[in-house]
């Protein structure tokens, strides 16, 4: 807090760094209450069998064990799930990932915790698995859900427009190529965890490290049969959520723990090899393309399909493939494309959520073509990009006219005239031995809010108190993002009034509104368009209230500024305290609720989404790498990065600069060392020491420059920009390596090990090298 | 045990079980939870806190290695009401977002500003190597440390008088405090063996004296010995390792020398990588040890881990065994009643598997200077910079003749076999050889031959093997190319 009034369009320190920076701030971990009971899960280890019993004798004789439960203990539907209730919150016939939890344990600390959990015998036969694509979708195939219709197809879906195959085979030129990306983990630092309580009045009160509490209220309610507002969930800042805290984690454990702990509170902290072990992931995908062009790289077809490995629960998986193929096309005029989709139920572990919802897959595969297309036409990759970029009014690939403002082109031309790309050649050229540098590009997109189909709502609440300061209630968490600054950044654009005068009470059940989740980068376009109507209304009543003080005849005639309420005219001042103390609660508090815009004109497609089709808003980005690759080695380093973003008109310079920093930082780890590598759905690497992110001496410094493009919807012109920057890194540093080597790139991470196996392999001659 | 130390320049005296984890202490037992908790095994950072001013992980250690020392923790950097400059700055700079790592990021910063007042960018992002940040991609924390580093004197202190707080303890600050209030624990651990949670707790006794070793070594045959508890501390969390008692050998002053003789350098087993480092004496003689123990883990690690523990736990990607093995490193036993010692290669039998009887300690490591040698030479393969278990290494001594012939060279690979590898038989292949195109391709393929790596999820055999090649490839072309 620095005193100052927090105004649109300039840099704004977080409200919240000054108590993270000093240890005060409280996540979730930090709550302890006093005593608490520690409760923790036995998980299957099996990738798919059947349950034949769980013996919790042992681990009930232990002192100290307050309960052991089973799933015959759950009172609900024992059913987790955001689209699907397909997720047993404890396994009672069969288990279908490693994951999976059997038994729940609440005992007096974590030392006698952790042996009861041992002393649980688990008989699990074991059953025959599908651990990928392949195996998914082999006739005959084992079933992850017997039950579910669609055998181990959780969704198939379609995006059509035009004839893609007629337009393809009248191209002169079509490129034709296989994509595959791994499963990652979101990695962030404080893994899931939560506490809870129950009242003595019978309600359930939850702290928890969560994206969604209020959805998490209604999960957990419908797994354990109680009517939700039994339940309370509050949201403190979150050490880094990334979409893997879009779902329920801990809550429906805890809250069942709460409800056999005797009014005290019980803790559930997942190790990090449990965070590996059970949390949510990023879809590996398998992604087959044929892409179409006339001879002057007019882009005229694309057929795509498109596989998502989704794990043994449905999570968001159906919703992230939707997203995916929405994307599918990049963000270019493509008169004809036929996207299908498959989304396959497997043993591995669940896929969710994650930074670039099914995008960053789709991103890889989109702009790895338009290289090859530019390397086949012998034309340049940039130009190739510009000349085919979406610009507003098109219909872009999914059939959905763009009626709102689209910069991709903008952030194309931007990157392209600067030195990084401008300069490569120079670059290039000062490879030392055994050493090759490519420079390449990437143009993307990435859709805001949840689309059609699921209302994209927030409710924001700000309070006069008493004393005349203010209090904003945010109903959407901040996992670091940063929403709550900009938050404060818009009442204090609005209100005029000192940081200082702010009070902000971060997403509680019981004391916010109902605003969705930290997701879809929403967060600020939704809550903050809410906000400056709840806002504005307050100004009018504080004005109002001063003009009847100050028997002044109209609102115009007074001004609102730190504390105060004065007339110009006359110099004339009423304090805003003075004023508060004035006005009844009802007047003392606004509320306004805003829905995202959707799309009017809906293509005539994509029929098997459920919901979140179509979308409205993009965010675009335009990404140039630089990178030298090691031929002894095969080690890629990336050397300079340059990140061109259109979201909209900027809030908060310092803070869009964060999320596109952190996102190709992320998106730097998913191009190069990020993989969670399974062996028949047994996880091969289980913590940050096998599942490598990276650290301050593998990034480059990362340049971030702003397109500035106003969205007329958005609050003060602004979208989202939370997850754009994480689907260039991908293609644009796979696109460096092929122009520094010469080798095919269609697969990710871009390991040494592979990029040398690819060297070699050119070397040898004969058919290209692939990585 | 009763644990007397000072926290945050508050005396203390705590009634707690020696072996708890000193992030269990701090978060659960005096509700300082600034010190966050991101992994347990010493991959993140998130746990960091300064002990007696440099960067340890309190993940890796137990309550009873605090005895008599100065921690701080986030709480103690700055003033109540007023940030401590680097917390200014990251605040000013925007290097917080979700804010997790910060407190020990803000923690390791401080180790690295008090060692090295005015970083460059580069040596920041070093400093900052062990710790892990998944928001920020690091560039605004490395603007908020060159910041920070603006507003610092060059002596470390802040520079208004707030800010004056002895917030980074000396070295054996705490042992001048007043006298605890309870009477003082016996040197060395506590005898008490704790039942909690239907578990028997370990003892942990911290010896002072080899003397006080050797009692505690009767006392506890079962003991388990370690130094800087980097890799024991992970074993211990996931129950690899339940030893009946821990004997901690950080206090022991006889095994943390570094001596030398006339052409001999005596490193004591208890030596810290980042001490190693940083004695002029192994930069200047042994440069090769030196850049191998730099690409060890990350700076908290080598702060706390010790070149004895990285010899004792033998394993293939040990990244200080090659050079030492290149170097003729020969290990020194001790017992209470006799001393012996080996060649290194003798003494390391296979992956975890060392020549140490019953109640013998590792106690020193002794090199030769290899003043016959020109060229001294290190590289790692690593799947990242820092925090990167070797996936092949080589370590390299070589002289040219002034004609550019071999006139003598030593090899050895890590991680390419059970043990390191080293080969005379490729060295003979060079020596007297003025390395030509056709020299070096067979070498090249004599190392293919001869080093026998294994598949793991860091990388596959194949890949080890021309990796070690071609390490060799680099070396080569690089000698030549100097000369």
């Amino acid at each position: 807090m620095t005193g100052r009034i927090p105004e649109i369009g300039r840099p704004l320190p977080r409200a919240d760094a000054a108590a993270k920076v000093t240890g005060a701030e409280k996540y979730a971990a930090d709550h302890c209450g006093d005593s608490p009971l520690w409760a923790g899960v036995r998980r299957a280890g099996v990738p798919h069998g059947r349950i034949l019993g769980v013996d919790t004798a042992a681990a009930k004789d232990l002192p100290g064990v307050v309960a052991v439960l089973t799933g015959r203990d759950v009172p609900g539907t024992n059913r987790q799930g955001i689209v699907h209730k397909d997720q047993p919150v404890l396994c009672t016939d069969k288990v279908r990932h490693c994951g999976d939890a059997v038994a729940l344990v609440i005992a007096e600390d974590r030392q006698i915790l952790a042996e009861a959990l041992d002393r649980i015998r688990v008989d699990i036969a074991p059953l025959p698995g599908v651990f990928g694509i392949d195996d998914a979708l082999a006739p005959g195939a084992p079933l992850v859900h017997e039950e579910h219709k669609g055998g181990n197809v959780l969704l198939a879906a379609e995006i059509r427009k035009g004839d893609a195959a007629a337009a393809l085979s009248a191209c002169p030129v079509v490129i034709e190529e296989t994509f595959a990306v791994p499963m990652a983990a979101h990695a962030f630092l404080e893994t899931e965890n939560g506490v809870a309580r129950q009242d003595p009045d019978g309600r359930i009160v939850m702290t928890v490290s969560t994206q969604a509490p209020f959805r998490d209220r209604w999960e957990v309610g419908h797994a354990l049969g109680l009517p939700m507002e039994r339940i309370r969930v509050i949201a403190p800042y979150l050490g880094g959520g990334f979409g893997g805290k879009d779902g329920a984690t801990v809550q429906c454990f805890l809250a069942l723990a709460a409800l056999h702990a005797g009014g005290r509170p019980v803790k559930m902290v997942w190790s990090r090899e449990e965070s590996f072990l059970a949390g949510y992931k990023r879809h590996a995908a398998r992604l087959w393309y044929r892409l179409g062009a006339d001879a002057d790289g007019t882009l005229r077809a694309l057929h795509c399909r498109l596989y998502y490995d989704t794990g043994a629960y449905a999570h968001l998986g159906g919703e992230v493939m939707a997203l995916g193929m929405e994307h599918a096309a990049g963000p270019y005029r493509i008169p004809h494309t036929l996207t299908e989709g498959w989304c396959l139920y497997t043993n591995n572990p669940v896929a969710g959520a994650m930074r670039g919802f099914g995008v960053a897959q789709v991103s890889f595969a989109c702009e790895r073509m338009i290289d090859l297309l530019a390397k086949r036409l012998g034309c340049d990759p940039l130009a190739l990009r510009l000349q085919n970029a979406l610009r507003q009014g098109d219909q872009n690939g999914a059939g959905v006219e763009l009626t709102q403002p689209a910069g991709v082109a903008s952030c194309i031309e931007t990157a392209g005239s600067h030195p990084l790309w401008r300069g490569r050649r120079e670059w290039i050229a000062q490879a030392g031995p055994f050493k090759k540098r490519g420079v390449g590009v990437a143009a993307v997109f990435n859709a805001m809010g949840y689309g059609r189909g699921l209302p994209d709502s927030a409710l924001a609440k700000i309070e006069l108190l008493p004393d005349g300061r203010l209090r904003l209630y945010s109903g959407v968490s901040d996992m670091g993002q940063g929403n709550t600054t900009a938050f404060l950044q818009i009442a204090g654009q609005i209100l005029r009034q000192e940081d200082t005068a702010f009070e902000i009470v971060l997403p509680d059940t019981d004391r916010t509104l109902p605003s969705g989740s930290a997701s879809a980068s929403r967060t600020t376009y939704t809550y903050g368009n809410a906000l400056i109507r709840a806002c504005e209304e307050l100004r009018r009543r504080i004005v109002g209230r001063a003009a009847l003080l100050l028997l002044v005849d109209t609102l115009e005639d007074l001004e609102i500024l730190p504390g105060r309420v004065r007339h110009p005219a006359t110099g004339r001042e009423v304090p805003i305290a003075a004023l508060a103390a004035t006005m009844t609660e009802p007047e003392r508090i606004c509320i306004s609720q805003f829905l995202m815009p959707v799309v009017k004109d809906i293509p005539d497609t994509g029929k098997a989404f459920f919901i979140g089709f179509p979308h409205l808003l993009f965010s675009h980005a335009a990404h140039v790498a630089r990178v030298e690759v090691d031929e002894l080695t095969g080690q890629v380093a990336v050397d300079s990065y340059l990140a061109v973003t259109e979201a909209g008109s900027v809030l908060n310079p310092q803070a869009v600069e964060q999320q596109i920093q952190g996102a190709v930082a992320q998106g730097i780890g998913y191009a190069l060392c990020e993989e969670v590598r399974l062996a028949e759905g047994r996880i091969l690497t289980p913590d940050l020491a096998t599942y490598v992110i990276p650290g301050a001496q593998d990034l480059p410094e990362i340049l971030s420059l702003a397109v500035e493009i106003g969205e007329p919807t958005g609050p003060y012109g602004m979208k989202g920009a939370g997850e754009v920057g994480i689907d260039g890194p991908l293609p644009a540093i796979a696109n460096a390596v092929a122009d520094a080597c010469g080798i095919a790139i269609t697969r990710a991470p871009l390991t040494a090990e592979r990029v040398l196996e690819a060297l070699r392999d050119s070397d040898r001659g004969g058919a290209e090298g692939r990585a | 045990m009763n644990l007397c130390c000072r926290i945050n320049g508050v005396e203390m005296t705590l009634e707690t079980d020696p072996e708890r984890r000193v992030v269990d202490l701090l978060r659960e037992e005096l509700g300082l939870t600034g010190t966050k908790e991101g992994c347990g095994s010493g991959e993140c950072g998130a746990c960091s806190i300064l002990v007696d001013g440099e960067h340890r992980l309190s993940c890796l250690m137990v309550a009873a290695q605090l005895e008599g020392r100065a921690v701080t923790t986030i709480e103690g950097l700055g003033e109540p009401g007023r940030l401590h400059p680097l917390q200014e700055a990251f605040v000013r700079c925007g290097a917080v977002q979700c804010g997790f790592c910060s407190p020990g990021m803000i923690l390791a910063a401080a180790a690295l500003l008090k060692k090295t007042p005015h970083p460059g960018r580069d040596e920041i992002r070093q400093g900052l190597s062990g710790n892990l940040c998944r928001c920020t991609g690091y560039q605004k924390i490395v603007d908020a440390v060159e910041t920070a580093a603006g507003l610092t004197n060059p002596d470390g202190a802040p520079p208004t008088a707030p800010h004056a707080r002895p917030a980074l303890a000396e070295e054996g600050e705490a042992s001048r405090c007043a006298a605890p209030a309870q009477p003082p624990p016996p040197p060395g651990g506590h005898s008490a063996r704790l039942r909690r949670g239907g578990q028997v707790r370990h003892r942990v006794l911290l010896p002072r004296s080899l003397a006080e070793l050797w009692s505690f070594l009767e006392e506890e045959p079962g003991a388990r010995v370690w130094a800087g508890g980097t890799d024991l501390s992970v074993q211990l969390r996931v129950g690899r390792a339940v030893p009946p008692a821990l004997v901690c050998l950080e206090r022991i002053a006889e095994l943390r020398t570094i001596e030398e003789d006339a052409d001999c350098l005596r490193i004591g087993a208890g030596v810290t990588l980042g001490r190693l480092i940083a004695d002029p004496r192994i930069g200047d003689d042994l440069p090769v040890l030196k850049r191998a123990a730099e690409t060890l883990g990350s700076p908290p690690i080598r702060a706390m881990a010790t070149i004895g523990g990285n010899i004792c736990t033998a394993s293939p990607a040990g990244d200080t065994l090659p050079p030492l093995y290149i170097l003729d490193a020969e290990v020194e036993l001790r017992s209470r009643t006799a001393t012996r010692s080996m060649p290194i290669g003798s003494f390391i039998t296979g992956p975890g598997t060392i020549r140490r009887e019953a109640g013998e300690i590792l106690t020193a490591v002794r090199v030769k200077r290899p003043a016959a040698y020109g060229l001294q030479h290190y590289e790692k393969i690593g799947q990242r910079k820092a925090l990167a278990c070797s996936v092949a290494s080589l370590a390299a001594l070589l002289r040219l003749s002034p004609e550019g012939t071999i006139e003598a060279i030593r090899l050895a690979w890590g991680s390419v076999g059970p043990t390191v590898v080293a080969s005379p038989a490729i060295e003979a292949l060079l020596l007297g050889e003025r390395p030509s195109a056709a020299v070096l391709a067979r070498a090249a393929e004599a190392t293919r031959h001869t080093v026998s790596p294994i598949d793991d999820v860091r990388g596959t055999a194949e890949y080890r093997r021309t990796a070690a090649a071609n390490l060799l490839l680099r070396f080569l072309h690089g000698a030549l190319a100097q000369r």
